[in-house]
């Protein structure tokens, strides 16, 4: 098999299973998640072979893919009644399959020590390695990338160097896709629709810290990737009660929360942001927030044991607290079902947020010098144009982040609006766990940034850009 | 309806000037700091020349000398002394050698505490983040052992089959 070859099948199980349990009727959009979603899915089967040790997590990962393509082949069959637009399928898959040739013709890939690290361990992976051997490392790096990348074997090359391409362009097609569906439902006319998801597409993916991940071997830009998709089919689903982008959103969210060690906190947040004000029936939220907490609070607890008991980032105790945190959205389901919707929509946000700046000024009474050298790295970081990471775009997000609280407040982007902005105060708060942050490219909260900008981007354009729908809007809101 | 055609096209010119100025920065950021940031299109995909025509020193100095290192000594088990595995660490994961600690009865010559007698028989040295890495080339030895004496790392070699690369 070739790196190309490996992306054709990542992505045909994707679509299988997009196809069969997820947006059926919109071809576009399925091929869109396709990639990412079986990105996912070998990563969980390889994940089963390393906690399982039955089996190497390549084999693992391979046997899931292949099961995902039979399974939901047999399921679509049972729901042919769906009409399915075989001729867009074969041009977008077409456009995949030359877009993974292109890119895996050439070595784009860019290293850090990190990147290596994260190589080192995916070959361990590879060649059948166990928890046990890895247990140390897993405790400073998300799962999810050391997995991805232990196919380069498999695919029959020293490493994976066209991954980190593909999940950029992944990024790219589904941020560009989403918003075109977002404005579709707003009633946005197809002209503006294009021009506005062409360019903010552009926006997001020519922000240099993004375009630079597109080609270096970390954990960010897929975080990225599944944090925005979550983010954005929750928003999608919420706002047509389209429940067949569950599935997806789902499977972005668990994703999302393996990828970091950190990174259950945010999935957390969100899906608690997100699926408790929800219209959505609550049966499947609480199916899909089930399995979101099984396999998250399952995995760290089975890493609690295995990793050393000190440890700068992820110990057995935080280990612990994580996967506690990763139930929460479930076990929280049943007390917001209780309460009436507008309530639990309009307060839950505020009282997150206060909530997080309650805590973030407990760590500055605690730990002021420590706190403020954090703070101002994470300043300049984002806001330091000469420091060349995000330029101006968190300039532009703050612009039009003041723009937006100018426009009638919408009940499904205001969620996840305010989930972004927690995400920022949190990020600042766990600082106070570690060394402080620092100004440079390397920098954790720096990087951690490029998660939240392509949802915020993608929820600025669904607010912004129905215009004419403002007025209509504030009266509905005063109606 | 005046009002709200002004700003949308305030927004489009924002946006188009916005991707116009970070299209147009994207070279000057990647030439901005020490580490690997320029966009570099290569036909191979050979992981060791990537790490050793890497800009940054600790990628070149650190994994350009293991990758080599692994593929000079295919099937080897390296013994590290304590508080030495850091060091050896990142060879964890390739090629095909395995680090394990050392157990103490291998027989090395070379068992003095004076480390300035062990630099002046060192036949070479490596260039680590840390610092360098000298080489001894011990006959009497049974295996790879990297250890630590006043501070300094020793990698002792049972044989000498380490080619030119070491200055």
């Amino acid at each position: 098999m070739t790196q190309a070859g490996f992306f054709a099948l990542v992505y045909a199980a994707g679509l299988a299973f997009n196809l069969a349990w997820g947006p059926r009727r919109d071809a576009v959009l399925a091929c869109a998640l396709a990639f990412p979603c079986g990105l996912t899915f070998w990563v969980l089967g390889a994940l089963l072979g390393v906690a399982t040790g039955l089996a190497s997590a390549p084999a693992f990962g391979l046997g899931t893919l292949v099961a995902l393509v039979v399974g939901s082949a047999a399921a679509s069959l049972r729901r042919a009644c769906t009409p399915i637009s075989w001729t867009r399928v074969a041009a977008c898959s077409a456009a995949f399959v030359a877009g993974a040739v292109l890119v895996s013709q050439f070595s784009l890939a860019k290293f850090s020590p990190d990147s290596h690290q994260f190589l080192r361990i995916a070959a361990v992976f590879s060649r059948g390695g166990r928890l046990g051997e890895t247990a140390a490392f897993l405790a400073d790096r998300g799962i999810f990338t050391f997995l991805s990348y232990a196919a380069g074997e498999l695919a029959g090359v020293d490493f994976m160097f066209s991954l980190a391409p593909v999940v950029g362009l992944s990024l790219a097609a589904l941020l560009a896709v989403a918003i075109s569906r977002a404005l579709e439902r707003e009633g946005v006319d197809r002209r503006t629709r294009l021009l506005a998801s062409a360019g903010v597409t552009a926006a997001v993916m020519t922000t240099y810290v993004i375009a630079f991940h597109m080609v270096y071997i970390h954990a960010n830009l897929g975080s990225a990737l599944y944090l925005f998709g979550f983010g954005a089919l929750f928003w999608l689903a919420e706002r047509d009660g389209d429940a067949s982008l569950l599935s997806p959103a789902l499977v972005c969210l668990v994703a999302f929360s393996i990828h970091r060690v950190e990174a259950p906190v945010f999935a957390a947040l969100f899906a608690v942001l997100a699926a408790w004000p929800s219209q959505l029936p609550r049966r499947l939220l609480a199916a899909g927030l089930f399995a979101f907490g099984a396999i998250t609070a399952g995995w760290l607890l089975l890493l609690s044991a295995a990793i050393p008991s000190e440890g700068e980032f992820l110990t057995p105790g935080r280990a612990v607290l994580l996967s506690a945190m990763s139930l929460a959205p479930l076990a929280g389901l049943p007390l917001a079902a209780r309460l009436p919707r507008a309530l639990v929509a309009r307060h839950l946000p505020t009282a997150v947020l206060v909530v997080a700046s309650v805590g973030l000024a407990v760590t500055f009474a605690i730990k002021p010098h420590h706190m403020m050298t954090s703070l101002e790295a994470v300043v300049v970081n984002l806001l330091g144009v000469q420091i060349g990471l995000f330029g101006y775009a968190w300039w532009a997000a703050l612009a039009l982040g003041a723009l937006c609280l100018a426009t009638p407040p919408s009940r499904i982007a205001r969620p996840l609006l305010m989930g972004v902005a927690v995400s920022v105060i949190v990020v600042v708060l766990l600082g106070f766990f570690r060394v402080p942050y620092r100004v440079g490219p390397a920098d954790s909260a720096g990087r951690m940034f490029i998660h939240f900008l392509p949802l915020l981007y993608f929820l600025y354009a669904v607010k912004l850009v129905p215009l004419r729908r403002w007025r209509a809007s504030a009266a509905e809101e005063a109606g | 309806m005046r009002a709200r055609r002004v700003l949308g096209a305030a927004l489009l010119a924002g946006l188009v000037g916005l991707i116009a100025v970070q299209v147009r920065e994207l070279p000057r950021q990647q030439s901005r700091g020490s580490s690997d940031r320029r966009f570099t299109l290569r036909p191979e995909a050979d992981i060791e020349s990537l790490a050793a025509r890497s800009r940054s020193d600790t990628v070149r100095f650190r994994y350009g000398l293991w990758y080599w290192l692994a593929r000079q000594l295919p099937g080897t088990t390296i013994r590290v002394t304590h508080g030495t595995e850091p060091l050896l660490s990142p060879l964890r994961g390739v090629g095909d050698i395995q680090v394990l600690p050392w157990n103490k009865t291998t027989s090395l010559e070379l068992t003095s505490s004076s480390s300035r007698k062990l630099l002046q028989r060192a036949t070479g040295e490596f260039r680590l983040p840390e610092g360098r890495l000298h080489v001894l080339v011990d006959p009497r030895a049974d295996e790879y052992v990297l250890l630590t004496l006043g501070g300094a790392p020793y990698f002792i070699l049972p044989r000498d089959q380490l080619g030119r690369r070491r200055r």
